[in-house]
């Protein structure tokens, strides 16, 4: 047990000190050996000193690393919301290009519906009514039967033209409208006849100049107008 | 018996060179330069060159061997009246050849019989002879180590030569250590055993502060 303390607890120590002090042999070995016992102790301690500096150090630089690498990551997840927001940015500037789709679906209606517009010309036809209306009552006192019949024709073309006109300028006035009743009463009770006949070819002029698209005379115009009154009148 | 004991216990050859002290004394002290190169010319190395004055004391030490002859006070008074050179020499056979070289102690003698030698060139008389140089190989193990206290003595001693000094010296005194050492199991047995080893050492006295006290009451 005793030999077992001592080689346990200073083996290392008086193995090298022994030897050390046979390579010497200086003129007193007891105190040799003192002293060098000391400076072992003097080593171990400032070896054991240095060790946990060295292991502290190490600590330290293993922490430094890692908030170096943390700071990195830090800085990623930044860049990547920058890049989110910046997609973010680029889905609002995709919202104009949605306007422009809105703007372009009514087009659409208006040119696939032609029975639309062919009821959106008509209604402002109302309105060239009343001074058609007024003039046809003076040719039609003025003018012969045959004139009657080919300023019909004319006045039904002019009436499409002017519809057309309308239709594009203006889509309808109240005042407007209230003149062209009172000129239709008028008109409907002095011709009931020519105005069914004058419909019915009125009708067919409307659709063939919607295809056509012709250009009449102003009178012409003015008579064709008083035409689609009638016609209008009928269908209501 | 010093001499053949390691020779002899050394089971293999080992390179050994021998070594000796040389001093220049202070009377030729001004012809250092002129006997370091005699040295050098025979062959020898310089391994270590010290200048220093020694005090009365540490000439008697040096001189111990010639304590009681009537010679003695004189050497010491003249070895300390001014600064001598010591010199650690190597070479094959140094303390012979360096022994011929300085030639016989009398300087008179040495005019006479070994004209070229030392002693005659630089020497004045039995006293005053230029240099001194070790007589036998433990002579100069003890003067360089006396000189040169930190050198490392060759031939280092192995196996039993070991032994034999440590049982000689240093085992009976570190046994009685460690044996206090195990009763007491210190926290710090380094520390420990080195205190216990400077207050029991036997080659120096002991002073009992305690026996000083009663003494003076």
């Amino acid at each position: 047990m005793d030999s077992a303390y001592v080689n346990r607890c200073l083996g290392v120590c008086l193995a090298e000190g022994l030897a050390e002090l046979i390579e010497h042999r200086p003129q007193e070995p007891i105190e040799y050996l003192a002293l060098w016992i000391r400076s072992y102790r003097e080593k171990q301690r400032l070896q054991e000193q240095r060790s946990a500096f060295e292991s502290r150090l190490k600590e330290e630089k293993q922490r430094l690393h890692d908030e170096s690498l943390h700071q990195q990551l830090l800085q990623e997840e930044q860049k990547q919301i920058r890049a989110a927001q910046e997609e973010i940015k680029h889905t609002e500037e995709p919202q104009p290009e949605s306007a422009e789709q809105s703007k372009a679906t009514p087009a659409d209606s208006t040119s696939s519906q032609a029975e639309e517009q062919v009821e959106s010309v008509e209604a402002p036809a109302d309105q060239p009514e009343s001074d058609t209306v007024k003039e046809q009552t003076d040719p039609a006192l003025n003018e012969e039967e045959s004139g009657e019949t080919a300023g019909d024709e004319e006045q039904s073309a002019e009436i499409q033209n002017t519809e057309q006109s309308l239709s594009q300028e203006d889509l309808g006035d109240t005042p407007k409208e209230n003149n062209e009743a009172d000129v239709q009463s008028e008109e409907n009770k002095p011709e009931l006849e020519q105005t069914e006949e004058e419909a019915d070819e009125g009708q067919i002029e409307a659709e063939e100049k919607v295809t056509h698209t012709a250009e009449t005379e102003d009178t012409a115009a003015v008579e064709e107008a008083g035409q689609a009154g009638e016609q209008d009148e009928e269908e209501d | 018996m010093e001499n053949d004991d390691p020779q002899k216990l050394m089971p293999e050859p080992r390179i050994f060179v021998e070594r000796t002290l040389a001093l220049i004394k202070p009377d030729a002290i001004h012809k250092t330069d002129e006997i370091e190169d005699i040295i050098l010319q025979s062959g020898f190395t310089i391994l270590q060159k010290r200048r220093l004055q020694l005090s009365p004391e540490q000439c008697s030490d040096f001189y111990a061997e010639h304590y009681g002859k009537l010679h003695f006070p004189h050497l010491t008074a003249f070895m300390s009246s001014g600064p001598v050179v010591a010199l650690a020499l190597a070479r094959d056979q140094a303390i012979a050849t360096w022994k011929a070289i300085m030639g016989p102690v009398s300087s008179i003698k040495a005019r006479e019989t070994h004209p070229d030698c030392l002693r005659a060139r630089f020497g004045t008389c039995d006293l005053r002879n230029a240099v001194h140089g070790s007589e036998t190989f433990s002579a100069a193990e003890r003067e360089i180590r006396f000189m040169f206290p930190h050198s490392v003595i060759e031939p280092i001693p192995m196996g039993e030569a070991a032994k034999d000094y440590l049982s000689r010296f240093i085992n009976p005194t570190l046994l009685v250590g460690l044996t206090e050492l195990c009763k007491i199991k210190p926290e710090d047995p380094y520390t420990w055993l080195a205190d216990w080893l400077m207050n029991n050492n036997p080659n120096k006295p002991k002073v009992l502060d305690g026996a000083a006290v009663e003494e003076a009451a």
